[in-house]
């Protein structure tokens, strides 16, 4: 009886059980050195049909030089589709901005994603933030009880 | 309790894994608690959100997050800190084409670019490879939080080895932006400790009932945040005697010796404020319900039921002196505290045989506890 108990407790409690929802990447692209160890290993918020996907990196401009950023090119993309992803820096706001010589600075990014993209069980999406021409990659998991 | 569990088992540990993976394989440990990648990101991901020094943080990214690609590798460092310890959290990515060896035993802490420290390790501290193309995270744990008070600039100085035996150090530079006391001192989550005092004074008609010759409780702490937490304690108040007391019980008994006693059992929230690390003020309003009775004779001789209970509210103020510790695990550290302060107990509304022995009583007490 008491393991029938634990394993209902256990039950009860698996969907608060954190995942890995993007694996932890430390990476240099274009001259900016980048970490998403900000990103929330927690459930996807849901709006109606849509997932609220947000991602978050912390950067530094690694080049003894200032850098433009626009941002407004982000993207989310799944196997079938692509989804605009907001951006914007985490101090002013801006969507373009201007990163100085050796500043460490951050971005906050949010997308509304198709439910849709899970139909057919998990799925990985990329997330793409340009970066002066180039884009950093991460990969971020939808799981199947995402979308229940 | 999470966050405490959590940095019990990542204390031990640190995870080592392949770049780029999407799921880990692996998980790297110091010689001791192995951990699942989800759990130990997860343990990573709460150690930042939560325990960041938010004194050291920088307004940009409102983390303390300093990025570097010393030595050609991508290291990230941040300040967090649990009740106990501060630390410094690394996460370090071998883009090179060979192993590297991150030099745990010659890491070393430089405060206000004079003063030099080495790591506060538990226990022997061992040398760690990164494979080529893989990373690793792990904790660093800071000699005492006490040094942080004062101290503006903390330099963290990490030597790798490379293949051929060369050596070259990764370093990262934090600046104080705000002295916030919590985060330079070590304090208890929990608590449990025992009181005796006297009876100061009664007002009202609590005083129908004389004053008790003693006061005796104990009670458990439970501290959410440093300055907020949560008890319960029960307090009994015995050999209560008072020229009065014949009003109250001469139904029973006329003229004859009694003792009355109370027992409380009260719920408390706390703020705890700190003067320093050592000397805490605790303020504990409490809602809880009191039971006065007689010795048992009283029943057994049939007089009536002398028992009465009604709802209290009591206050404390505690000055408590944390006069020893003993830091023998990065999370568990036991102090030793002895308390003293007033209490005031307010009894709204309480009968006995329909005579009200509502009011106020003050007394002093004395506390002595553990904490962990």
């Amino acid at each position: 009886m008491k393991y029938l108990l634990l394993v209902s407790f256990l039950l009860s409690c698996s969907h608060q059980v954190p995942t890995v929802r993007s694996p932890y990447n430390l990476k240099e692209v274009n001259g900016f050195l980048i970490t998403n160890s900000y990103v929330s290993p927690f459930d996807v918020p849901t709006e109606g049909d849509t997932l609220l996907v947000k991602y978050d990196v912390v950067l530094k401009n690694l080049e003894k030089r200032k850098r433009e950023i626009d941002l407004s090119h982000a993207l989310v993309t799944s196997e079938k589709k692509s989804f605009p992803l907001g951006c914007q820096s985490y101090e002013n706001k801006q969507v373009t901005f201007a990163a100085e010589a050796n500043e460490i600075f951050r971005i906050t990014c949010e997308a509304k994603v198709s439910k849709s993209v899970a139909n057919s069980g998990d799925t990985k999406l990329l997330i793409g933030i340009s970066l002066a021409g180039e884009n950093a990659v991460f990969e971020y998991v939808i799981r199947a009880e995402d979308v229940k | 309790m999470r966050t405490f569990l959590i940095l019990l088992l990542l204390s031990f540990s640190a995870l080592a894994n392949r770049t780029g993976d999407a799921v880990g394989t692996a998980a790297f440990t110091a010689g001791a608690t192995a951990g699942f990648v989800a759990g130990t990101q997860h343990g990573y991901y709460n150690s930042i959100i939560h325990q960041e020094l938010k004194g050291w943080s920088d307004k940009r990214t409102d983390t303390t997050t300093e990025l570097s690609n010393d030595c050609g590798l991508n290291s990230e460092f941040h300040l967090v800190g649990n009740h106990a310890r501060n630390y410094l959290l690394i996460g370090l990515s071998n883009t090179k084409a060979e192993n590297v060896v991150v030099q745990n035993s010659k890491i070393e802490f430089v405060y206000d670019n004079e003063r030099k420290r080495f790591p506060g390790w538990l226990g022997h501290p061992s040398d760690y490879e990164v494979r080529a193309g893989w990373w690793f995270v792990g904790y660093i744990p800071f000699p005492t939080k006490e040094e942080f008070h004062g101290t503006d600039v903390i330099e963290a100085k990490i030597p790798v080895l490379n293949s051929k035996g060369e050596s070259c150090v990764v370093t990262a530079t934090f600046n104080k932006k705000e002295e916030i006391l919590n985060e330079n001192i070590s304090y208890s989550i929990f608590e449990y400790y025992l009181e005796g005092g006297v009876s100061l004074f009664e007002l009202g008609s609590t005083r129908k009932l004389g004053s008790p010759e003693s006061l005796f409780g104990l009670g458990l702490n439970f501290y959410l945040k440093p300055n907020h937490g949560f008890g319960f304690h029960l307090l009994s108040e015995t050999g209560f005697k008072g020229s009065d007391k014949e009003r109250v019980y001469r139904e029973f008994e006329k003229g004859r010796n009694y003792r009355a006693n109370t027992f409380m059992i009260n719920l408390h929230y706390i703020y705890r404020h700190f003067f320093s690390p050592r000397f805490t003020l605790n303020y504990e309003p409490a809602l809880g319900n009191q039971v006065v009775h007689d010795e048992k004779k009283f029943r057994k001789q049939g007089l009536g039921d002398p028992i009465s209970s009604a709802f209290v509210i009591s206050q404390k103020f505690m000055f408590n002196w944390n006069f020893s510790s003993i830091r023998s695990h990065p999370v568990l550290n036991i102090n030793f505290f002895g308390g003293v302060g007033p209490i005031y107990i307010w009894i709204p509304a309480q009968k006995i045989n329909g005579e009200s022995i509502a009011g106020h009583r003050f007394g002093l007490l004395a506390r002595f506890g553990i904490g962990f």
